[in-house]
């Protein structure tokens, strides 16, 4: 299955997105082995150069290392992984509340349509 | 990385129509390539050149520093627009002849790919469905280990799931040491697998560049780019 | 890679051609059967009958063989199969000499085959005695000035000469014909009828300047028209054909390179 990139974007950046999200997801655990740069690209069907460069990119953050002959590994480092989730967590936020704002909502009235909103999804999601 | 492919001054003229008006290009090794142009820009003309179906008329062109003969056929391994095999043989007899004349053939592969899709090498090709056959013709083409890739219009006309066994197919074979070309005019369907594109407009080149350049600097996709280039 | 396409191409027309040659013999042991059965000549409709259809055959084979291989260069050369003929890393003229000796083996097959066929028939029915072998062999060398065997092999010679040059006649044609944007079969006939015409007018004037002073050489042709006398023209006549079969092949030959060379252009 193709992931799920849209075409305004520079495909690379979107990867490193999805590796990002995988990781903190917890799809990858910290240690485990990635597959290699060809079995990613073509389970993303991307160019395989272009899964390359993101996997760099990610390696230069440090969110992946590699070892010189037996491939790339996630980080051990859980501080950064739950670094990278709090980021990921505080763009998302800032988003949605970008978008409250546009639909005329302010500061209070937003929470406490979230609060109203978390009573009825009980039981239904975490 | 080594220059795979190298077109210098290259013109093609039928009478006085003018297919290709002196076109430089040089393709690297390790790309996938995509040569993009509404039809009748010249795409079939330069790559029936690069297999040496046309003669030039004017400039060279050398694959992987040969000019074009028996030496380069043996390291460009193409995918015309249409079906082109005997329809009357069976896929294992033409596996068998790949196998003698491409001599970077690799059969296990071939026999590999049509197992899992569960084609059965004693068939016919005219028995066969355009999909499936469009599927057996790719299979050969990637079951050879060449210098170069050429595939024209490989996903025109194929359901969209045949389509993704296509690209996933082209992804899976392909080789750092080579380089693909596709030509196609379906470019959002296939523009992820790029990492170069050209643009061709009346047999000449309107751009070659990298598809991450489009969109970092364009903010839009090569599909979107295509639609204003060669706007109507 | 010479010997591959040598391979290829005799095992894809094997598939016909074959088949089409044993169906002459098997027609001609048929014949034979029959004359051996029918010895009190009872038989006579059905006879004459037989020879119709074996003559039909013979001309079937001639006919589908011709035919068969000029579809089979069109198709393999210049319409699509021809991206798979002219992709493969081999040269131009390896393709073209293979097309050339698999069709010219064919049609001297088939010529081996009908006199192999006339052999099968005649071998009960018609008993040629060594007393009138050997009379046949005087009067050839009699009449033509050579020896029994050298008479044969020039005629053979000349055969198998005559179908190459047939041959490339006909995928000069076709090669002549594909220059043209459309209508590629109609111009590949068009091409066939032309140099068929100018084939008949050339060697009808080869035969005619040349042939005067050969026979103002020899002098007195009405006067003594003897056998004898006319010995020098068998061999001259044969030699001429030879040459004349050996030079045309050379100019088919030519025309077929240099379309396939520098002029292709497939669809």
């Amino acid at each position: 299955m193709p992931w799920n990139l849209t075409s305004d974007r520079p495909i690379f950046l979107q990867i490193i997105e999805i590796m990002q999200l995988s990781i903190v997801s917890g799809k990858y655990a910290p240690g485990d082995k990635l597959p290699s740069v060809r079995e990613l690209a073509t389970e993303a069907a991307v160019n395989p150069n272009t899964m390359q460069k993101a996997l760099q990119e990610l390696e230069r953050s440090g969110l992946v290392y590699s070892k010189r002959t037996s491939g790339r590994f996630i980080t051990e480092d859980l501080n950064m992984i739950e670094e990278i989730k709090s980021t990921l967590a505080r763009e998302k936020i800032e988003t949605f509340l970008q978008s409250m704002k546009s639909l005329g909502f302010d500061r209070e009235e937003t929470i406490s349509l979230m609060k109203q909103t978390f009573e009825n999804m009980k039981g239904e999601t975490p | 990385m080594s220059i795979i492919l190298e077109c210098k001054n290259l013109s093609k003229t039928y009478g006085s129509h003018t297919a290709l008006n002196h076109i430089n290009l040089s393709l690297e090794s390790g790309h996938i390539i995509g040569l993009l142009g509404p039809n009748g820009s010249g795409k079939t003309t330069l790559i029936k050149l690069i297999n040496g179906l046309l003669t030039p008329s004017e400039g060279t062109l050398s694959v992987n520093q040969a000019p074009i003969g028996p030496k380069s056929k043996s390291w460009v391994s193409y995918l015309p627009d249409h079906s082109y095999l005997e329809s009357n043989l069976r896929v294992n007899e033409i596996i068998r002849y790949f196998k003698d004349f491409c001599l970077d053939f690799e059969e296990e592969r071939a026999y590999d790919m049509l197992k899992k899709l569960q084609i059965n090498p004693n068939d016919k090709l005219k028995s066969m469905s355009k999909g499936t056959k469009e599927k057996v013709q790719l299979i050969l083409i990637m079951s050879r280990r060449a210098k170069l890739y050429v595939l024209d219009e490989p996903i025109a006309g194929v359901d969209p799931a045949a389509r993704d066994y296509i690209l996933e197919t082209i992804l899976s074979n392909y080789d750092e040491d080579a380089a693909i070309l596709i030509s196609t005019h379906l470019i959002s369907d296939i523009e992820n697998i790029l990492d170069q594109v050209i643009f061709i407009k009346d047999g000449q080149i309107a751009l070659n560049t990298s598809v991450d350049n489009i969109r970092e600097k364009e903010g839009k996709s090569v599909d979107a780019l295509f639609r204003e280039v060669f706007k109507c | 890679m010479l010997a591959k396409l040598f391979k290829h191409e005799f095992r894809e027309t094997a598939k016909l051609l074959v088949p089409l040659n044993c169906s002459l013999i098997a027609v001609a042991f048929i014949g034979n059967v029959m004359l051996a059965f029918d010895a009190l000549n009872s038989l006579t409709t059905l006879k004459s009958f037989f020879i119709a259809f074996y003559s039909l055959t013979i001309f079937a084979l001639f006919i589908l063989t011709s035919v068969y291989l000029t579809v089979r260069f069109y198709k393999t050369m210049y319409a699509s199969q021809g991206y798979l003929t002219h992709t493969l890393p081999v040269s131009t003229a390896s393709i073209l000499n293979t097309k050339i000796i698999a069709a010219s083996f064919w049609l001297v097959f088939a010529v081996i085959a009908t006199m192999f066929s006339l052999y099968i028939l005649g071998y009960t029915s018609i008993n040629i005695g060594t007393s009138s072998l050997a009379r046949l062999k005087t009067e050839i060398e009699a009449v033509s000035g050579m020896s029994f065997w050298l008479f044969w092999l020039l005629l053979a010679a000349m055969a198998v000469l005559m179908c190459v040059s047939n041959v490339l006649m006909v995928y000069a044609s076709v090669s002549v014909g594909q220059l043209f944007r459309t209508h590629r079969i109609p111009a590949a006939i068009g091409a066939y009828v032309v140099f068929y015409m100018v084939q008949q007018v050339l060697s009808v004037l080869v035969l005619m300047v040349l042939g005067i002073s050969q026979f103002n050489a020899l002098g007195q042709i009405t006067a003594e028209m003897t056998a004898v006398s006319f010995s020098g023209f068998y061999k001259w006549l044969i030699g001429l054909v030879i040459l004349q079969a050996a030079a045309l092949s050379i100019i088919y030959y030519i025309i077929c390179f240099y379309i396939t060379r520098k002029k292709l252009n497939l669809e």
